[in-house]
C-alpha cells in the first residue's frame, strides 16, 4: 500500500514544482504511521525513497526560488515597462453608438489631472490576464450503477446552481445512459456554469472564431489583439483552448514581427513571457532594438537571464557584469539564434544615435 | 389679292370654306384656294393654264404623291421654272394620303394644310392629288406656320394660353433630297453617282417597287422624326417632381476678368411667380428665384434673381449668388463646432453638433445648403416661420457667427479640452490659448446656467408623443 501511495506522487514529481513539496510531504509523513507496524525493508526503502525525494525537493525549492513565476513582482515590473503606455492605442475609439463630443474648458493643472486620470484607467485596462498552465482533463468517475443502463437515451447533467459557491468548486456530475455517475470534464462544466451564470461576452459554444480557417483571416487582417481578446473572454485561462490560441497568435506574430500590434495592450506581457520561456526573444529584441526601445531590450534579455541563469549568456553576463548595450550583445554573442542579425541592428542604431548626437552637438 | 392666314377667326372661316364638295370641285377644276374664295375668271383661266403646264413638268419631275408645297423665302427654282419658285416639300404621309382621298370635314388647319393642296389634273397613277398653285404656295413658311401657331395673339397673353393647346412648328422640308420626286427618276449628280466605272451616268428611271420601297422608306423616317420630337425630355427631379427646389444650375457663369467658377454647384431652394400691377398691361408676372451657390470647401452665398422669364432669373440668380459669398468654419470638415440656436425674423432655428456618421437630418433646403457648404453631420430644427429666404438668411448668420475652438481659447485663456465617450477619460487637447494661459479654472457651478428648450426636455423626459420624432428617413 504504502508502495502504492507513493508511486502516485513520483509521478506527479514531474509535472510541477509546487507538486514536490506536497510530494515531500507526503513522503514524510507516509513511513511513520507504517513504521511501528511493518518490519523493516520497507521502512528502509522508503527512508531511502524519502531521502531522495527530499534531496530533489531542496533542489527543486532552491531552484524554484530562483525560477520567477508569471506573477511576481520583478517579472511583472519589467513587463509592464516593456508593454508601454500609449494612451492614443489605449483608448482608440471603439465601435459603438456615437455621440457627439463634450469640451470642457481646462487650465494647466486641470488637464495633468485629466490625463493622470486617464493614465489610472489605462493601467487597470493594462491588466495581464493570467498565464497558467494547461490543467489536467478529470477523470473521476463516482459510481456505477449498472441497473440504469439502458432506461435513459441521453447524458444528464446536475449542476450545483448555489449562488456563494466559487465555481471551481462546485459540483458538476453527468450521468451517463450506462449507468456512470462521473464527474463533468472541464468543457462540459464551463459550458453549464455559462448555462447557469453567464459571463458577459462569453457563449455557451465557442464561436466560429476560433476555427482554423478563420484565425489565420484574422492574422492576415492583422486583427490579433481582437483574437486574444475573445479568447479571454471566452475560454478559462487554463484550458487547452485558450493556451492553443495564444500560442498560435503569439508564433504568427512572432513569424511576421508584428510585434507592435500587441504594444500597450493587456497582451503583450504574456507574449513576452511566452518568448523567454521558449528561448525566442531574438524577433522581439531585433523590433525593440529597431524602434530605439533599447530599455525594453536590455530589460528583455534581464528577464531571460532570470528565468534561465545556468544557460550560457547568463553566466557570461555575470561574469562581465555586463550593462546596457553590452548585455545585449553578450546575449548576441552567446544563445541568439539570429546573432549576427541582432548585432547589425544594433550597430545600425548605434551609428544613428552618434550621427543625430554629433548633429545636436 | 394675296390670301394670308392672319387672324383667329379668318383661320375657322377657311377651315368652314374648305368643305368636302367644294374642295373637290376645286381640286377637280385644277383650281386652288384661291379660285374657290372667287377670283376672276380670267385670272382663274389664266392660271388654270400655268396650272396645266406645271403640273406636266411636275408630272415629268416626277413629284412624290401626297404632296403638298410651300413657297419658301429663298426662291429656289428648277431650270424649267415657272412663275412659282416651288420647292417641294412633304406632308404627313398617311394623313395626305387618306385626306385627299375621302370627302370628309377637315376639323384642324393642320389637316388643310397638309391635305389639301396636293391638287393635280387627275392622274392615273395614283388616287394622290396635289395642286402646283395654292393659297399655300403664294405663302412663305414663316409666314404660313405664323398664321398656324397663332403666338401672337389676346389668347397668348396675359397668361391665357393653355399649355394643351401649344403647337409646335415642323420643318416640313427636311429629308428632301433634289431629284427625288413621285416618278422615280434617277438624275445622275443629284440622286444617283453622276459616274460610274468613268462613265458617265444616264438618265434613269425606278421601278415600280423600288419607288414604292423608297416612298416607305421615307414615310418611316418622317414617322421616327416625329416619335423622337413627341418624346419628352426628363427633367431631373429635384426635391419632389415638379418642383424646382435642389436642382442644381451647374457652375456660375466665368467672370469678366476671366475668373472661372468650375469646383462651385449652384442649386435652386425656391422658384416663385410674383406679379405686379402695372398700368399698361395690368397684372405682369415675374419669376422670383433664390438660389445657393456653394463648393463643398466652406464657401457659400446665396442670391435672389427676378425676371420675366424663368431662365434669366436663374442666370441673374446663379452670378449674383457668387458675389455674396461667406466662408464657414468647420468642425474637422464635417459638422459645426457647437450647437446654435437663434431666431431670424420669424424663423427658429436649433442647430445641434452630431458625430461623424450621422448624416443631414434637417429641412430639406437646409440639407441642399449644408452639402454646398460641405457639412455632412448635423441636426436642425426649425420651427415658426419656414419662409425660405428667411431660413437661408438665418441659417449663413448663424453659422458665420460660430466661435471657432481656437477662438473660444483666446478668448478664455484655457485649454479647449475634447472628451468622447468613445475614447473613454482620454482628454484630447483641440485648441491651446495663443495669448496668456490663465491659472484660475472656470468657475463651474452645480446647476448650468443654460437655458433649457421645453421641446428638447420633452423630447428626454419622454413626454413627446410625436410620431415624426425618430422616423427613419433616406440616409443624409
Amino acid at each position: 500500500m504504502a508502495t502504492l501511495r507513493i508511486s502516485v506522487p513520483f509521478g506527479r514529481l514531474l509535472t510541477g514544482s509546487r507538486g514536490a513539496e506536497r510530494v515531500c510531504f507526503r513522503a514524510r509523513t507516509q513511513p511513520q504511521p507504517d513504521t511501528p507496524l511493518q518490519p523493516l525493508p520497507q521502512p528502509s526503502a522508503v527512508r531511502l525513497l524519502c531521502r531522495w525525494l527530499s534531496s530533489e525537493a531542496a533542489e527543486s525549492r532552491s531552484s524554484e526560488m530562483k525560477k520567477p513565476t508569471f506573477m511576481d513582482e520583478e517579472v511583472q515590473s519589467i513587463l509592464i515597462k516593456m508593454t508601454g503606455l500609449n494612451l492614443e492605442k489605449i483608448f482608440k475609439p471603439a465601435v459603438q453608438e456615437l455621440k457627439p463630443p463634450t469640451y470642457k474648458l481646462m487650465t494647466q493643472a486641470q488637464l495633468e489631472e485629466a490625463t493622470r486620470k486617464a493614465i489610472e484607467a489605462a493601467k487597470v485596462r493594462l491588466k495581464m490576464p493570467p498565464v497558467l498552465e494547461e490543467r489536467t482533463p478529470i477523470n473521476d468517475v463516482l459510481a456505477e450503477d449498472k441497473i440504469l443502463e439502458g432506461i435513459e437515451t441521453a447524458k444528464y447533467v446536475f449542476t450545483d446552481i448555489s449562488y456563494n459557491i466559487p465555481h471551481r468548486e462546485r459540483f458538476i456530475v453527468v450521468r451517463e445512459p450506462s449507468g456512470t455517475l462521473r464527474k463533468a470534464s472541464w468543457e462540459e462544466r464551463d459550458r453549464m456554469i455559462q448555462v447557469y451564470f453567464p459571463k458577459e461576452g462569453r457563449r455557451i459554444l465557442p464561436p466560429l472564431i476560433f476555427k482554423e480557417e478563420n484565425l489565420k483571416t484574422m492574422y492576415s487582417r492583422d486583427r490579433h489583439v481582437d483574437v486574444l481578446n475573445l479568447c479571454v473572454a471566452q475560454f478559462e485561462p487554463d484550458s487547452t483552448e485558450y493556451i492553443k490560441v495564444h500560442h498560435q497568435t503569439y508564433e504568427d506574430i512572432d513569424k511576421h514581427g508584428k510585434y507592435d500590434l500587441l504594444r500597450s495592450t493587456r497582451h503583450f506581457g504574456g507574449m513576452a513571457w511566452y518568448f523567454v520561456n521558449k528561448k525566442k526573444i531574438d524577433g522581439l529584441l531585433i523590433d525593440q532594438i529597431q524602434r530605439d526601445l533599447l530599455d525594453d531590450a536590455t530589460s528583455l534579455v534581464q528577464l531571460y537571464h532570470m528565468l534561465h541563469p545556468d544557460g550560457q549568456s547568463a553566466q557570461e553576463a555575470k561574469e562581465q557584469a555586463a550593462e546596457g548595450v553590452n548585455l545585449i550583445k553578450v546575449f548576441a554573442n552567446t544563445e541568439a539564434q539570429k546573432g549576427a542579425y541582432i548585432e547589425l541592428t544594433l550597430q545600425t542604431y548605434q551609428e544613428a544615435f552618434m550621427s543625430s548626437h554629433s548633429a545636436a552637438s | 389679292m394675296r390670301y394670308g392666314l392672319r387672324r383667329g377667326p379668318r383661320v375657322s372661316h377657311l377651315r368652314l370654306r374648305a368643305g368636302a364638295r367644294r374642295l373637290t370641285r376645286s381640286l377637280a377644276a385644277g383650281e386652288g384656294l384661291d379660285a374657290a374664295e372667287g377670283g376672276g375668271a380670267a385670272r382663274a383661266s389664266a392660271w388654270r393654264r400655268r396650272c396645266a403646264l406645271r403640273a406636266a413638268f411636275l408630272r415629268c419631275a416626277g413629284v412624290s404623291t401626297g404632296h403638298f408645297w410651300c413657297r419658301q423665302l429663298s426662291l429656289n427654282t428648277f431650270p424649267t421654272a415657272s412663275v412659282w419658285a416651288l420647292k417641294t416639300t412633304f406632308s404627313n404621309g398617311p394623313l395626305s394620303l387618306q385626306g385627299t382621298r375621302d370627302s370628309r370635314c377637315f376639323t384642324s388647319l393642320s389637316h388643310a394644310l397638309q391635305t389639301q393642296c396636293c391638287i393635280s389634273p387627275p392622274t392615273s397613277r395614283s388616287g394622290q392629288q396635289y395642286t402646283p398653285y395654292s393659297f399655300f404656295t403664294k405663302l412663305t413658311a414663316d409666314e404660313l406656320w405664323k398664321g398656324a401657331l397663332a403666338e401672337t395673339g389676346a389668347g397668348a397673353r396675359k397668361g391665357r394660353g393653355k399649355r394643351s393647346k401649344k403647337k409646335r412648328r415642323k420643318d416640313l422640308n427636311r429629308g428632301q433630297v433634289i431629284g427625288e420626286g413621285r416618278s422615280g427618276f434617277l438624275w445622275p449628280g443629284l440622286n444617283a453617282p453622276l459616274m460610274r466605272n468613268g462613265a458617265m451616268q444616264t438618265i434613269a428611271q425606278r421601278s415600280k417597287e423600288e419607288q414604292e420601297q423608297v416612298a416607305a422608306d421615307m414615310l418611316q423616317q418622317r414617322e421616327e422624326w416625329d416619335r423622337n420630337r413627341r418624346m419628352k425630355v426628363k427633367r431631373e427631379r429635384g426635391w419632389s417632381g415638379n418642383t424646382w427646389g435642389g436642382l442644381s444650375l451647374g457652375p456660375p457663369d466665368p467672370g469678366p476678368n476671366g475668373e472661372t467658377y468650375e469646383d462651385f454647384d449652384t442649386r435652386i431652394l425656391e422658384v416663385r411667380n410674383v406679379f405686379n400691377m402695372t398700368a399698361k398691361d395690368g397684372r405682369k408676372r415675374s419669376v422670383r428665384v433664390l438660389v445657393a451657390v456653394g463648393n463643398g470647401q466652406g464657401a457659400a452665398g446665396f442670391a435672389i434673381g427676378k425676371a420675366t422669364e424663368r431662365v434669366d432669373a436663374f442666370r441673374k440668380a446663379k452670378n449674383k449668388a457668387i458675389h455674396y459669398l461667406h466662408y464657414i468654419e468647420r468642425y474637422e470638415d464635417h459638422t459645426i463646432f457647437h450647437d446654435i440656436s437663434l431666431r431670424y425674423k420669424r424663423t427658429h432655428i436649433k442647430m445641434k453638433k452630431q458625430p461623424r456618421g450621422y448624416g443631414l437630418r434637417c429641412h430639406r433646403a437646409i440639407i441642399t445648403i449644408c452639402r454646398l457648404i460641405g457639412i455632412k453631420d448635423m441636426y436642425v430644427k426649425v420651427s415658426g416661420s419656414v419662409n425660405m429666404l428667411n431660413l437661408t438668411r438665418g441659417l449663413f448668420h448663424g453659422l458665420s457667427r460660430q466661435e471657432t475652438h481656437q477662438q473660444l481659447a483666446d478668448k478664455k485663456g484655457l485649454h479647449v479640452v475634447e472628451f468622447r465617450e468613445e475614447c473613454g477619460p482620454l482628454p484630447i487637447l483641440v485648441a491651446s490659448p495663443r495669448g496668456a494661459l490663465r491659472k484660475d479654472p472656470e468657475p463651474e457651478e452645480e446647476v448650468p446656467d443654460i437655458r433649457l428648450d421645453w421641446e428638447e426636455v420633452k423630447a428626454t423626459q419622454g413626454m413627446k408623443r410625436s410620431i415624426w420624432s425618430d422616423l427613419k428617413r433616406a440616409s443624409t
